[in-house]
């Protein structure tokens, strides 16, 4: 982040200070459960983008589980039961 | 039941939670507009597009920075619905919304199954 320089205004956008961007990436940074904790001189920000997106990954492969067991749940579960009609009336929309 | 039957249910499943993510938050949020609109193109197409589908790249301003963070950059506009067109500025606020309502909605589904399973 300190090898940023002053780069040539674009015509029509407003001014982006890199203040605002590092608020932003610690933002950012207090989200990931693997790195909130440490002090943000520490950590780039390219090392937070990169735990964003394993994180992102790891979220959305989160839901893909879930959604398999459920799958599996509702395919063994009495099919009288009332979650399970709940369930599948949702599902049919 | 067979292993194609249990893959469409799931994936059914996940739509269901995407859906109901995006419904949660409405349209205030550019990633949330941008899954709306991925959704509802898959309900009216019947089918679900594999990835790999080139999108037009609107021109973006980027400021940037060193190259490590293009690069991330880049990886994390493919993961967050609408990234491609966002501004760095504004891929990162998203990103940060993003995250917490899918942190949420796992938390949920988890706190929901183990309930289901006693």
């Amino acid at each position: 982040m300190s090898s940023r320089r002053s780069r040539s205004r674009q015509p029509g956008t407003s001014r982006i200070t890199d203040d605002q961007i590092n608020q932003l990436v610690s933002q950012l940074q207090q989200l990931l459960p693997e790195i909130r904790n440490r002090h943000s001189d520490k950590v780039s920000a390219a090392k937070v983008l990169q735990e964003t997106c394993n994180y992102i990954r790891s979220l959305h492969k989160e839901v893909d589980d879930l959604s398999e067991r459920l799958s599996e749940l509702l395919a063994t579960t009495d099919t009288s039961s009332a979650e399970a009609a709940i369930i599948r009336s949702l599902l049919m929309q | 039941m067979s292993s194609k039957d249990s893959h469409r249910r799931s994936q059914k499943i996940t739509i269901a939670a995407y859906s109901s993510m995006v419904r949660a938050v409405g349209t205030r949020r550019a990633w949330s507009r941008a899954l709306l609109f991925k959704l509802r193109s898959q309900a009216r197409r019947g089918y679900v597009v594999k990835r790999r589908c080139f999108s037009v790249k609107k021109r973006r301003v980027t400021k940037k920075a060193s190259s490590g963070e293009l690069k991330q950059a880049e990886k994390l506009r493919s993961l967050v619905p609408g990234g491609e067109a966002m501004e760095f500025c504004e891929l990162l606020e998203e990103t940060a919304d993003y995250i917490k309502c899918l942190a949420t909605q796992v938390i949920r589904a988890y706190g929901k199954h183990q309930k289901g399973s006693r």
